[in-house]
């Protein structure tokens, strides 16, 4: 089920209503009604999946009851790299069997050698790298000492499978979210208010920018033989705000609908845009995914606690294993790579040679905007003609296509309001503002979608991740 | 970490909640109650069970949605399911003009379900439908093929028909409906106080392009093309491309992309998808619909075009000939002496042209077809009543 879809316009009140009608059953009714209401959400997607879901659930609920008992630290090693096993096989084999026999198949084609591998086409169950990392750091967190494991099957499986971020994040961790699973939640009319706030401010992002940049973004990356610098530019421009409007609308809207469960999420985005230097960024773009990547790879490989060239190839590591968890392709490597390099680049960079904080931003914006371009292109080759192409580094480009000034200025918009509300949870909390003001903002935004927006569920980009 | 049972109650507190919300969305769907209304006064947003019902009541009812999506699909099956058609017209809304009067004497026995199957996708779905008993088979089918149905490059029709969701039913298509109303600057105010009111031809209009524009389907499936183009027909004597086909052809856009030819692939699935009907006992007769002179010759002169014309009229109807469907070719209107004067637009033929089809169509069939019932004689006599046009056979409507 999509957040932009019909269905969930139905779902969503009826989940809520019946949740806190709950409210006063055993607590692990209501986590089964949640768990309940998760898997229809997930399954109405494809219910062959639900079974993945549950089994991944399953072996980490088992795992961690085990590991709490076992007391040799072998046996616990053993438990946790049977977990790592179990669910980052279940990840690569569904995300990446395909990429990897593919990707081999062409280097022994380039040796001369044209084997018939098996392509098996597997389908890649939505969400299965979010609740997969999400589950994972249940068990590394119980090996690690950090949290006791849970004897509540439904507790747990509610946890894993939560509706709101099921699909597509903030992957939370087991130490934040688990005891909110384990206690009574209690209906906050504030928390609920903001998180109402926040869904609809999620939903501008969406339908009425993310959703109309669309068609521009495929017409300059599907045609950008044609295309001078100048459209290119502005495509990669487009597609640097598509797919932040996409996925942190997406985030809004899963942290705001948790929010009316009584569930606090994990922030995901803090106004990335506007960080002036690429560690910033990366401290504010997809913050769960970064930290996981922190907290279980970069720090266990040694963090920065090595020598200068142990630590760079950390770095390295870890951003490209960020880049591959994007996708089964060469391209999500190579953005992942560059931003490595970016980052390296910032940590070795003299401190009297820091810029002006506007500049800074400039400057880490227009890093970023090219590192999509790998992101956003399907094949490396494509991703360098593109680049060739903004900075006027290939010839016949004869299209010419007129600049389309209402979507600038749509962005332009959105990156003020998101610049006057810096520093806020989301660009919509506006709680201070006087009630006749707030009340016309939201009939504002409602009225935007309603005009604007593109109603027709345009899927969200990272639900392919 | 124990699970606890919940003791106070947050029931208050979020009935007080809910009731805000709901204080919220009030304004919203006052709003949006008057245009609701039109939808539904109009026929706009009935689903497609109910607007066939009402078509089948009523024999002047005149039906076509103008801003939720007209899926002809569902509401030309429901047609079908109601009226068991012996005779059955299927194809896009080229083949719209084909009225029940042409098969005269048979003519409560003939459904123009033209629309039904816009590719070889649909086709493949009709078929399959018939085969199951989804909708009534018939005794013959007479299938237009577009040129586009067979185009190599051209995604087939992306709508899986078996899960198409009627529009009325969609809060969502509600909401892209009222929009577009209101975008469009149309707003048909009355219809909030009044039931809409009898037009053109004394249809009884059902949707809003019947109600605003006087265009639909009538009872039998024929497409009334409007009183407006028939009075401008009537002032001028002269053939206009409404549609600028022969403009898109020559700039090579809408359906008219470039191509290397027809997806011959495509032709096999077509071939079988009629070896199927015929299995089951149906007549299939395979049609080219007529394009204005001046569309064809855009079509022969272009160059990213000229081959996948070539073998549309070609290499096509032989390949369909070798599997056992010879096509009839009525490619143009010279092909029955006429000019492009019987052309509604570009490649939408009028219904004088159309009885020259019915003609051939009758002349081919074998004897002990139905067709060969087919009174040809009425037919001629048709075009030369009075008040009659190129476009409309019957004045008026």
């Amino acid at each position: 089920m999509l957040f932009n879809s019909q269905a969930f316009l139905f779902f969503l009140p009826v989940v809520f209503i019946a949740y806190w009608a709950m409210d006063r059953t055993p607590l692990r009714l209501q986590n089964l009604f949640l768990l309940a209401a998760s898997y229809v959400f997930y399954g109405r997607w494809d219910w062959r999946f639900l079974g993945l879901l549950f089994a991944t659930s399953l072996v980490d609920f088992l795992l961690g009851l085990a590991l709490d008992r076992a007391k040799s630290p072998r046996a616990r090693r053993l438990l946790l790299g049977l977990s790592l096993f179990v669910n980052l096989g279940s990840l690569g084999f569904f995300k990446y069997f395909d990429f990897f026999v593919d990707s081999f198949a062409a280097l022994l084609a380039s040796a001369g050698l044209h084997p018939h591998l098996p392509a098996l086409k597997v389908i890649l169950p939505v969400g299965i790298s979010f609740y997969t990392f999400q589950s994972l750091s249940y068990t590394i967190d119980v090996y690690r000492g950090r949290i006791r494991a849970t004897r509540d099957p439904c507790a747990f499986f509610a946890f894993v499978s939560f509706f709101p971020q099921l699909v597509a994040g903030p992957i939370g961790r087991a130490s934040e979210m688990l005891p909110q699973f384990l206690a009574k939640r209690t209906f906050d009319p504030a928390q609920a208010s903001d998180g109402l706030r926040q869904v609809l401010w999620g939903f501008v992002k969406k339908v009425v920018v993310a959703d109309n940049l669309t068609s521009p973004v495929e017409a300059a990356f599907g045609g950008q033989a044609g295309l001078g610098a100048a459209p290119l530019w502005i495509g990669a421009f487009f597609f640097a705000i598509q797919i932040y409007c996409d996925f942190s609308g997406y985030s809004d809207i899963a942290i705001g609908t948790a929010r009316l469960f009584g569930i606090s999420l994990r922030r995901n985005f803090a106004y990335p845009y506007f960080s002036p230097g690429i560690a910033e960024f990366w401290r504010r773009w997809h913050m769960s995914l970064s930290s996981w990547f922190r907290d279980y790879v970069y720090i266990p490989l040694g963090g920065s606690r090595v020598g200068a060239a142990r630590h760079a190839l950390n770095v390295m590591a870890t951003f490209t294993l960020s880049g591959l968890w994007h996708g089964a392709r060469w391209t999500f490597v190579a953005w992942g790579a560059l931003h490595g390099l970016y980052y390296l680049g910032s940590m070795w960079s003299s401190p009297a040679r820091r810029i002006p904080r506007a500049a800074g931003i400039a400057a880490t914006f227009l890093a970023v905007l090219l590192a999509w371009v790998f992101f956003r292109a399907d094949s490396m080759g494509s991703a360098i003609s593109y680049l060739a192409g903004m900075f006027g580094l290939r010839s016949g480009a004869t299209a010419t296509s007129a600049i389309p000034v209402h979507l600038l200025v749509m962005c332009l918009a959105l990156l003020a309001i998101e610049a006057f509300q810096a520093g806020r949870p989301h660009a919509l909390d506006v709680n201070r503002w006087p009630a006749a003001a707030r009340w016309t903002a939201y009939y504002a935004l409602v009225l935007g979608i309603f005009f604007a927006g593109n109603l027709h569920h345009v899927p969200f980009i990272y639900f392919q991740f | 970490m124990c699970p606890s049972s919940t003791s106070s109650s947050s029931g208050p507190a979020v009935r007080r909640f809910v009731g805000r919300v709901a204080l919220f969305l009030v304004p919203l769907a006052i709003a949006a109650a008057p245009f609701e209304i039109i939808l539904w006064r109009s026929g706009e947003c009935w689903p497609a069970p109910r607007a066939a019902d009402a078509s089948i009541k009523d024999s002047r009812a005149l039906y076509m949605r103008r801003y939720l999506s007209q899926q002809f699909t569902l509401y030309k099956a429901e047609m079908i399911r109601r009226r068991s058609p012996d005779v059955v017209i299927l194809g896009s809304s080229r083949v719209w003009q084909f009225r029940s009067f042409m098969f005269h004497p048979v003519e409560d026995r003939a459904y123009n379900a033209g629309g039904l199957t816009q590719s070889v996708r649909d086709l493949e779905t009709y078929v399959d439908w018939t085969m199951r008993g989804k909708i009534p088979k018939p005794r013959v089918v007479i299938l237009g093929v577009d040129p586009w149905w067979v185009k190599r490059a051209e995604g087939d029709t992306a709508v899986d028909r078996n899960r198409e969701w009627d529009e009325g039913y969609r809060p969502v298509a509600h909401f892209d409906g009222i929009r577009a109303m209101i975008l469009g600057g149309r707003i048909p105010w009355s219809l909030v106080f009044h039931r809409p009111r009898a037009g053109a031809g004394n249809f009884h209009p059902l949707g809003l392009a019947a109600v605003q524009d006087g265009v639909g389907f009538r009872n039998d499936g024929s497409c009334f093309c409007g009183e407006a183009i028939l009075e401008e027909f009537k002032a001028t004597r002269a053939f206009r491309d409404r549609l600028g086909v022969a403009g898109h052809i020559r700039a090579m856009t809408s359906q008219f992309t470039p191509t290397p030819g027809i997806d011959w692939s495509r032709v096999d699935r077509l071939a079988a998808s009629l070896r199927r009907l015929r299995a089951a006992g149906v007549e299939v007769y395979v049609l080219l619909p007529t394009f204005s002179e001046e569309a064809a010759t855009a079509f022969r002169n272009s160059s990213g075009l000229g081959t996948w014309w070539q073998e549309y009229v070609d290499a096509f109807p032989a390949r369909m000939a070798q599997a056992g469907f010879p096509c009839l070719e009525a490619l143009t209107p010279s092909t029955y002496g006429l000019d492009d004067t019987s052309m509604i637009d570009g490649y939408h033929p009028g219904e004088l042209l159309v009885s020259y089809i019915v003609e051939d169509l009758v002349r081919r069939a074998p004897s002990g077809s139905l067709l060969r019932s087919l009174d040809v004689d009425h037919l001629r006599a048709l075009r030369t009543r009075p008040g009659v046009t190129p476009l409309a056979l019957s004045s008026g409507e």
